[in-house]
């Protein structure tokens, strides 16, 4: 049973426009502060989806332009998958279960019960992610990070710029944290509190350009086009709408531990803190919440 | 034995006034930052030793007696662990790498670099262990107490006063295991696995901090700590960051073990990954060329 770790977060945004002050330019950037979570991802009170796998596969955006021989090692993943879901149907722990924070992208922009921010400033944006994944988008006219100094990540190598109040990126290195080393990345739709399904795998070498404009007040809406010969027969386009969370205004991270820190209460987000944790600080040391594959416990550093 | 993963920072800035209706101006701290006289060596430790961080570092905190005799406990116990690990006999108790150093330890003494984001309604500092110090400065008060519960950064509010940031922090808890229960440990460290506790604050310890920028290449933070359960009297620290000169994007830690930044010759270099695959070098690089290794 794959049960990915939904966090809270809580945005804030920014926004904004405004000048830079110190080195004498001005740049108006749009004012993008608040909470935002993706349409069709939002997450349960116990840590998974509201939406059942087969309304996200088909309310979401999907349909991956793949070349026969990677359709056929969808369609074997696929396979798996699915009798791996009718297993837990059946009440069955699949042997291959795992805990995990970590969505990498493309997964954290199309299909994760995460809420993020984003931070806009002439020379960055960021985008945070409940699951303390960030992306770091440079805006200030960089190219991509040259090849000798370039690997792959979870999150890959992203660049920017402003076109109006649209933020234009460009990321390339992409690399799944749970994969072998040369592998690239994947996009999966995810249901249910369990349930996933591989809909593409894509080389290290794919290439993936977004569009994100704010659409009106309440949504951003992020369009990405993912181009890689190796496994796609032409460039793969999807369009996903990020909503503002209403009822959160701080950025709460998930611990990774189980809790749940974000039940849904008529409706609505709402905060609830650790099990471990009261409104006063506790007498009890608990493990770092945190990092993707930190120790169960911590000492001091060093 | 613990060893802090190194990372690299990047920073940036500024900022906007959008639909705030009136232009903010936010000043400029773009860069990759590092804390002067916490720099991190090839090894995942620290250069300086622990004698030069106590020396050249402002710690001095006005410990209660009740604090300081958790203080001296606790220093027996680091010392004992430290000389069992150097004798080659398992100390029991001490954990593997950690890249969580929590407040105030990322500010005041970690070999993490960070990156900082002004923007009117929050500056974010983000840290190459993956923390991340979120401030509020939309003009909002703490969370309330029913709300609120302690994290290894604290809650932070904040606001501007011209280019200087003051930051609020409360509601801290510290991601470190074995020390007193609810207590906020502050600890010198330097090379070769030293530490010295220097205080162990309560949970109601609040923060405030004021960071600007003293020079184009240094950042300065002004710390007060009140917290009159631990404290005689508030406790002021500063610290410095230098600028990275030479890396220009975060990295983050993947705090499995790998040193990620070695020192050579002086200056941060990057080194993939072991699992590395798509440059054609897997040894450091942007080093100066042609020059040798430095110690670690």
């Amino acid at each position: 049973m794959i049960r990915r770790k939904l966090t809270l977060a809580i945005a804030i945004v920014a926004g904004c426009a405004a000048g830079v002050a110190a080195t004498g330019q001005s740049t108006t950037l749009p004012d993008w502060s608040g909470q935002w979570e993706n349409v069709g991802g939002t997450p349960d009170a116990t840590g998974g989806f509201n939406q059942s796998l087969e309304q996200v596969l088909k309310e979401m955006e999907w349909s991956p332009p793949l070349n026969a021989a990677t359709k056929a090692k969808v369609d074997a993943m696929q396979a798996g998958e699915r009798k791996r879901l009718e297993a837990v149907a059946r009440g069955e722990n699949p042997a291959d279960a795992f805990t995990a924070c970590t969505f990498g992208y493309p997964g954290l922009m199309l299909d994760t019960p995460l809420m993020f921010e984003v931070l806009a400033t002439p020379k960055e944006t960021v985008l945070i992610f409940s699951s303390r994944e960030i992306r770091h988008i440079y805006t200030d006219g960089r190219p991509h990070t040259p090849k000798d100094d370039l690997w792959a990540t979870p999150w890959g190598d992203s660049i920017g710029h402003w076109e109006g109040d649209t933020l234009v990126m460009d990321t390339i290195a992409v690399k799944d944290e749970y994969g072998p080393p040369d592998a690239g990345s994947s996009v999966s739709a995810f249901g249910d509190v369990e349930g996933f399904l591989t809909i593409g795998i894509l080389t290290q070498q794919a290439h993936f350009i977004e569009r994100m404009r704010m659409i009106d007040p309440g949504h951003l809406e992020d369009q990405m086009t993912i181009v890689d010969p190796a496994n796609l027969t032409a460039p793969w386009h999807m369009r996903r709408t990020y909503e503002r969370v209403q009822h959160v205004h701080r950025m709460v991270y998930e611990d990774c531990e189980g809790e749940e820190r974000n039940p849904i209460v008529n409706g609505k987000f709402t905060l609830a803190p650790p099990p471990s944790e009261t409104q006063q600080p506790t007498p009890t040391p608990q493990p770092a919440p945190a990092a993707k594959t930190a120790p169960p416990a911590q000492s001091p550093p060093q | 034995m613990i060893r802090p993963r190194l990372a690299l920072v990047a920073a940036i800035f500024l900022c906007c006034a959008g639909t705030l209706g009136a232009q903010t101006r936010m000043p400029d701290w773009s860069g990759q930052w590092e804390i002067v006289g916490a720099t991190p060596n090839a090894s995942g430790g620290m250069v300086q030793s622990l004698d030069e961080v106590l020396k050249t570092m402002q710690w001095g905190p006005p410990n209660n007696p009740g604090t300081q005799a958790i203080v001296a406990e606790f220093q027996g116990i680091i010392r004992k662990r430290l000389e069992a690990i150097r004798s080659g006999t398992d100390p029991g108790g001490a954990s593997g790498p950690t890249c969580t150093f929590g407040f105030p330890m990322v500010m005041l003494d970690s070999p993490l670099m960070f990156e900082a984001l002004p923007t009117p309604k929050e500056t974010v500092l983000i840290f190459s262990g993956r923390e991340v110090r979120h401030v509020y400065t939309d003009g909002r008060q703490h969370t309330p107490k029913d709300e609120l519960w302690a994290t290894p950064w604290g809650d932070s509010i904040g606001h501007w006063e011209g280019q200087t940031l003051v930051m609020d922090t409360i509601a801290v808890k510290s991601p470190f295991s074995g020390i007193p229960p609810g207590r906020i440990p502050v600890i010198a460290i330097g090379a070769r696995l030293e530490q010295e506790v220097i205080t162990f604050l309560s949970p109601e310890a609040q923060f405030i901090e004021r960071i600007h920028m003293r020079d184009k290449d240094h950042l300065e933070d002004q710390m007060t700590v009140i917290d009159p359960a631990s404290l005689t009297a508030p406790w002021h620290l500063s610290r410095t960051y230098q600028r990275v000169a030479h890396l220009h994007r975060m990295v983050y830690e993947d705090c499995e073990g790998e040193d990620r930044n070695p020192v050579v010759n002086g200056h941060y270099t990057i080194v993939p990954p072991p699992s590395h695959t798509l440059g054609s070098t897997p040894a450091p690089i942007n080093a100066p060329a042609g020059q040798p290794t430095a110690p670690n």
